[in-house]
C-alpha cells in the first residue's frame, strides 16, 4: 500500500463485530425471534481504505465468486452473482461535501435493502440472507458516517504537513540566494517555489501568477540596501 | 446402560457362535459328533453330518452379522459418548455459573439425519443435565419445526422465549409451541421438558459449510441468552469440530 493511501481496515474490522456479534429481531412467519450469524459466516473485510490521490473510499468484504460493479451515481456497488453486497466504492469524496456524500451513499444503502426486502420470497432462507444483507448494509453506512468524515480531515492535516514542508525548502532557498538577489536584481520581484527561484519580474502583476499549483511559495520585492555610512563609538552616547 | 448390556449380550452370542464353528471343525475332521453321538438319536447325528456344511455357512453369516451390528452400536456408543461429554462442556462452562437454577437447563445436540420423505429431521444424539436422570428426546424435528428446526434451515444462532409452561393451562404451552414453533400438538406433548427459553446453534459439518445438526440450550424458566454466550459456546464448538463428520 502507498503512502496515500490511508487504511481503515482495523477500525472496519472493529465495527463488523458491534454489527454481525449481536442478536437482532427478524420477523419469521410473523413470529419475531432473536437471531445471528454463525462467527465463521461473519464476513471478512479484504480492503477498506482511502487513497488521496484518486480520491477513492472503499471497503470491499472477502468474496469467492465472480463480481459484478454496479454504478450509480458517484457510487459503484460490488455484488456476487447472487446479489449479495460484497463492497462499496466511492469516488470524489474529496469534491463533494461529507455531508452530502454520506447522506446520498446511506439513501443508496436503504434503497438497496427496501428493493431486496421487495423481492424476497417468503421461504425462511431467504429471511436469514436478507437479515445478513441489512447487518452488511448497516455496518457500511456506519463506517460511512464515521470514517469519511476521518480520512478527509486527515487530508487536510497532510496537506498542513505538505505545506510546512514547502515552506522550510523554499525558505532555504533563500537564505541560498539571498546575496546574489540583492546584488544582482535590487528593486525587482522574485518568486521562490518548490525550493528554487522560479522567476524574477519587473513587477508584482507579472510575479503574481506564477506557480500557483504549490501550497506554499516567497513573492517579494528585492529592496536596495542603502549604506550607511559614520563612525562607530564606543560606548555610545546619547544625543 | 440398556446400549452396553444390548453390547454385552451380542458379546455372549458371538462367543456361542465361535464356539460351535470350532466344535463343527473338530467334527468335519473326525466325521462324527464328540459328545452328543451317545446323547442324541444315530439318525439325527446323521442328518447332522450331512448337513453340517450348511450349517458351518449359517454360522459364519451370522457370525459376520453379530460383528456388524456390534461394531455399529459401538461405534453409537462411542459418537453418543463424545457429544454427551460435549454438552457436559458446554454445561459445566456456561450454565454452572448462572444464578438461575441449573437443574432447569438441558444442553442438548441434535444430528441431522437425511431419511425422512419430508426431507432432514433432527433427533438428539447427546444430552446433559443435572435435573435426574437422562432421558432420551423421543421427538425428531423436521427442518424449520421448532426452534432447533428452525436455526437448522436458516443456518443462524436463534434465540426465543415464550410464556413457562402453567400446568393448571397446559394447553396455552402446546398452542403457543404450534403458533410460534411450527410444532404439532401431539409432538410438543411427547417432549420431556417443556422449556420456555431456548438458544439453539446449528453446528457445521467439519471444514465444510454444510450444516451437520444444533446444539439447543433450553430453560425451564425466562432466561435471556446473550450473544457474547453464544460466541463462547460457538468457540467451544469449534474445538471439538473434527468429531462433526459424516460416519
Amino acid at each position: 500500500m502507498n503512502t496515500s493511501t490511508v487504511d481503515i481496515k482495523r477500525n472496519c474490522i472493529n465495527r463488523l463485530s458491534e454489527h454481525f456479534d449481536t442478536f437482532r429481531e427478524e420477523e419469521i412467519g410473523g413470529i419475531a425471534f432473536a437471531i445471528m450469524p454463525l462467527k465463521q459466516d461473519v464476513p471478512l473485510i479484504k480492503q477498506a481504505s482511502y487513497n488521496r490521490e484518486t480520491d477513492i473510499f472503499e471497503i470491499v468484504f472477502e468474496y469467492t465468486e465472480e463480481v459484478i460493479y454496479k454504478d450509480s451515481d458517484f457510487v459503484t456497488f460490488i455484488e456476487e452473482r447472487d446479489g449479495s453486497l460484497v463492497g462499496i466504492r466511492i469516488k470524489g469524496i474529496h469534491s463533494l461535501k461529507i455531508k452530502e456524500v454520506t447522506l446520498r451513499v446511506v439513501a443508496t444503502l436503504d434503497k438497496v435493502i427496501q428493493e431486496a426486502q421487495l423481492g424476497i420470497k417468503g421461504d425462511l432462507e431467504s429471511i436469514a440472507r436478507l437479515s445478513i444483507e441489512k447487518r452488511k448494509v448497516d455496518f457500511l453506512k456506519d463506517v460511512i458516517n464515521e470514517e469519511i468524515p476521518k480520512v478527509v480531515s486527515s487530508k487536510k492535516e497532510s496537506k498542513k504537513e505538505s505545506t510546512r514542508k514547502e515552506r522550510e525548502e523554499n525558505l532555504r532557498a533563500y537564505d541560498k540566494c539571498k546575496t546574489e538577489l540583492y546584488k544582482k536584481y535590487a528593486g525587482k520581484y522574485v518568486v521562490i517555489a518548490k525550493g528554487k527561484v522560479q522567476a524574477i519580474r519587473k513587477s508584482f502583476e507579472d510575479a503574481k501568477d506564477i506557480t500557483l499549483d504549490t501550497n506554499h511559495r516567497f513573492i517579494f520585492r528585492v529592496e536596495p540596501k542603502e549604506k550607511i555610512r559614520g563612525t562607530l563609538r564606543w560606548p555610545i552616547k546619547k544625543k | 446402560m440398556r446400549k452396553s448390556f444390548k453390547t454385552s449380550r451380542l458379546r455372549i452370542v458371538e462367543l456361542i457362535i465361535v464356539g460351535l464353528l470350532t466344535y463343527i471343525l473338530a467334527c468335519t475332521t473326525g466325521s462324527k459328533l464328540f459328545f452328543l453321538q451317545k446323547i442324541i438319536n444315530p439318525e439325527i447325528c446323521n442328518l447332522v453330518l450331512d448337513w453340517l456344511w450348511l450349517i458351518f455357512i449359517i454360522l459364519i453369516m451370522a457370525y459376520l452379522i453379530i460383528y456388524y451390528l456390534k461394531g455399529k452400536r459401538d461405534k453409537v456408543h462411542i459418537a453418543r459418548k463424545i457429544y454427551n461429554n460435549i454438552c457436559e462442556e458446554i454445561f459445566n462452562r456456561f450454565i454452572k455459573e448462572e444464578e438461575v437454577d441449573n437443574h432447569l437447563f438441558k444442553v442438548t445436540i441434535f444430528k441431522a439425519f437425511k431419511e425422512s420423505s419430508r426431507g432432514p429431521f433432527l433427533s438428539a444424539v447427546g444430552r446433559f443435565q443435572i435435573k435426574e436422570s437422562k432421558k432420551k428426546c423421543k421427538v425428531k424435528f423436521l427442518s424449520g419445526e421448532g426452534c432447533v428446526g428452525l436455526s437448522y434451515r436458516i443456518g443462524q444462532s436463534v434465540e426465543k422465549t415464550i410464556d413457562e409452561y402453567d400446568g393448571k393451562n397446559p394447553e396455552k404451552y402446546f398452542d403457543d409451541s404450534e403458533r410460534i414453533f411450527k410444532l404439532k400438538k401431539n409432538k410438543a406433548k411427547k417432549l420431556n421438558d417443556y422449556a420456555c427459553s431456548f438458544l439453539c446453534i446449528p453446528i457445521k459439518y467439519f471444514g465444510q459449510d454444510r450444516p451437520w445438526g444444533v446444539v439447543s440450550i433450553d430453560c425451564m424458566k425466562k432466561f435471556d441468552f446473550s450473544s457474547a454466550k453464544d460466541r463462547k459456546i460457538e468457540d467451544v464448538l469449534s474445538c471439538f469440530s473434527t468429531f462433526f463428520v459424516e460416519e
